[in-house]
Formats: C-alpha cells, sequence, structure tokens
C-alpha cells in the first residue's frame, strides 16, 4: 500500500482517539464556566503537565524549532533555554495565580489583572494583546501541522487539507467538554509527542554511529 | 539599593551575558565547549538565581 494510504490511515486513528476521549472527557462535564473553561478547577498535576507541554511544546518546537537549529545551529539552542528560564518562572508564579483564581473565582488571567490593578483597561488590554499574539500563533501551529502532513506524504495530501484536518480537530475537541476535553487530548498528544521524540533520536544517534560519533559531527 | 532593585540588576546583567558572551565573543568558536556550553551552564546559574531569589517572595504583610 503507498505511503499516502498509511498517512491518512494514521491521521483516522488519530482523530477516533481523540474524538473518543473527548467523549469521555464530556462524561464529567457539569454545568457552568468555570466548569466548562477550567474544568471546575480540578486538572491534576500530571495531566496539567502534558497539556502544557503539547500546547508550548508544539508544531512551533517540532517543526518550527528543528527548521531554526538547522539555519542558526547552536544559537536555537540558546533561544530555547532562554526560553527555559522564562518557564521556571511558573514555578513561582502559578500556584499563587491558582490560588487567587480559585479564592476570588477569576476564569482567566484578565479578571487578575483587572481586580488586582483595580482597572479594566488593564484586563482590556491584557485581553487585545493575547488575542493580537494568539492569532499569529494559531495560525503558525495550523500551517504546522499542514506542512507536516503535507511532507511525510510526499505532497500528495495539500497543505491546506493539513490544515482543515487541525481546524476540524481543534474546533470539535475544544467544544465536547470544554478544558477538560482539551486537557485530556492534549494530554494524549504530548504522550504521542514524546514516544516519537525519544524515537527519532534513538535513529538519529544510531545512523550517525552512537552517542561518540554523534557528538563528534556536531 | 534593595533586593527588588538587586534581583532586576542580576536578571539584567544574566540578560546581557546571554547575548553578548555567545553572539560577539564565542562566535567564531566552532565547538562544544563554544556556546553551547555557555548557554549550559547560564541556564544553570539563572534557574538557581530565580530559585534562591524567589523562594522568600510572598504577599507582603498587611
Amino acid at each position: 500500500m503507498s505511503t499516502t494510504f498509511w498517512v491518512w490511515f494514521g491521521i483516522a486513528i488519530y482523530i477516533a482517539v481523540g474524538l473518543a476521549i473527548a467523549v469521555m472527557a464530556r462524561r464529567q462535564l457539569g454545568g457552568g464556566v468555570s466548569e466548562f473553561f477550567l474544568a471546575n478547577r480540578k486538572i491534576g498535576g500530571f495531566v496539567s503537565a502534558l497539556t502544557y507541554s503539547a500546547t508550548t511544546y508544539s508544531a512551533f518546537m517540532m517543526i518550527g524549532l528543528a527548521g531554526l537549529t538547522y539555519i542558526s545551529g547552536v544559537g536555537a539552542l540558546g533561544f530555547e533555554l532562554t526560553y527555559l528560564c522564562g518557564k521556571f518562572m511558573m514555578v513561582f508564579f502559578l500556584p499563587r495565580f491558582w490560588l487567587v483564581g480559585r479564592k476570588y473565582g477569576y476564569v482567566s488571567p484578565m479578571e487578575l489583572l483587572s481586580d488586582r490593578y483595580q482597572s479594566r483597561w488593564v484586563g482590556a488590554t491584557a485581553a487585545i494583546l493575547a488575542v493580537v499574539f494568539l492569532v499569529p500563533y494559531g495560525a503558525v501551529q495550523l500551517m504546522g501541522v499542514g506542512y507536516l502532513v503535507n511532507g511525510i506524504s510526499q505532497g500528495a495530501i495539500p497543505v491546506v487539507a493539513g490544515i482543515i484536518i487541525a481546524v476540524f480537530c481543534a474546533i470539535a475537541w475544544s467544544n465536547i467538554a470544554g478544558m477538560r476535553s482539551v486537557a485530556w487530548t492534549d494530554a494524549f498528544q504530548a504522550l504521542i509527542m514524546i514516544a516519537t521524540s525519544a524515537a527519532v533520536l534513538g535513529v538519529v544517534v544510531a545512523a550517525l554511529g552512537g552517542f561518540g560519533s554523534f557528538f563528534g559531527k556536531l | 539599593m534593595g533586593k527588588t532593585g538587586w534581583a532586576w540588576t542580576w536578571f539584567g546583567f544574566l540578560l546581557a551575558l546571554d547575548i553578548a558572551i555567545p553572539w560577539f565573543v564565542l562566535t567564531h568558536v566552532e565547538k562544544m565547549s563554544g556556546a553551547f556550553l555557555f548557554w549550559t551552564i547560564w541556564v544553570v546559574v539563572a534557574i538557581i538565581s530565580a530559585f534562591v531569589i524567589f523562594l522568600k517572595w510572598k504577599e507582603a504583610r498587611q
């Protein structure tokens, strides 16, 4: 069978498993805004870590950062490690955000900012900035999926088809059970990414003749 | 200068090093012991700094 068939087969399996997970998440869906948008603040640490990983280390990293490394070399490492230091700040900030969010009933960070600074304009500005910067970020993710599908099918599947599939999955999975279905499907995605990244590393190192040869060629 | 001022100064210094050393000093050192090693050590120092500075961070007493 052709490569294109196996790519479509893999996509179909992926969508089916994701939909099944989202439907399972819906069984726990209660009523209310906090339930839909925050899963009632009851997502555990392990799933939170996985959903965060899948969101942050998404197409931007799997495709974009690999390309950046290819064209700029070790500079990509500097970018990623500096980024890591910013991420480390979350160890201190996010537990506090979670605590005040639960105490005062905030659903979004913008409500926290508005309340903290007693200004609706602060929250509105943050919301506008978030939307403005999330649009190109979201577009890049969708383009990444399109290019990925196009690449592994050796051009048989158009980029636009890959983007449409990604949009379908994003809309369906986020609407079925809100944050809970997003978190669970993200966790599934993260596990796939961790496994495939480790597999790719193993294949590349083996192809270069082991770790000694691997570092020797860097 | 208070503790907050020192913290900002230290992080500013780290940020300046983060850019200046690899891009200007080590830019022609094409070895693992160049920018690769620098950034690896830098990130450890930056994370330890953040840990030390924020460890006692808490809400101001009312």
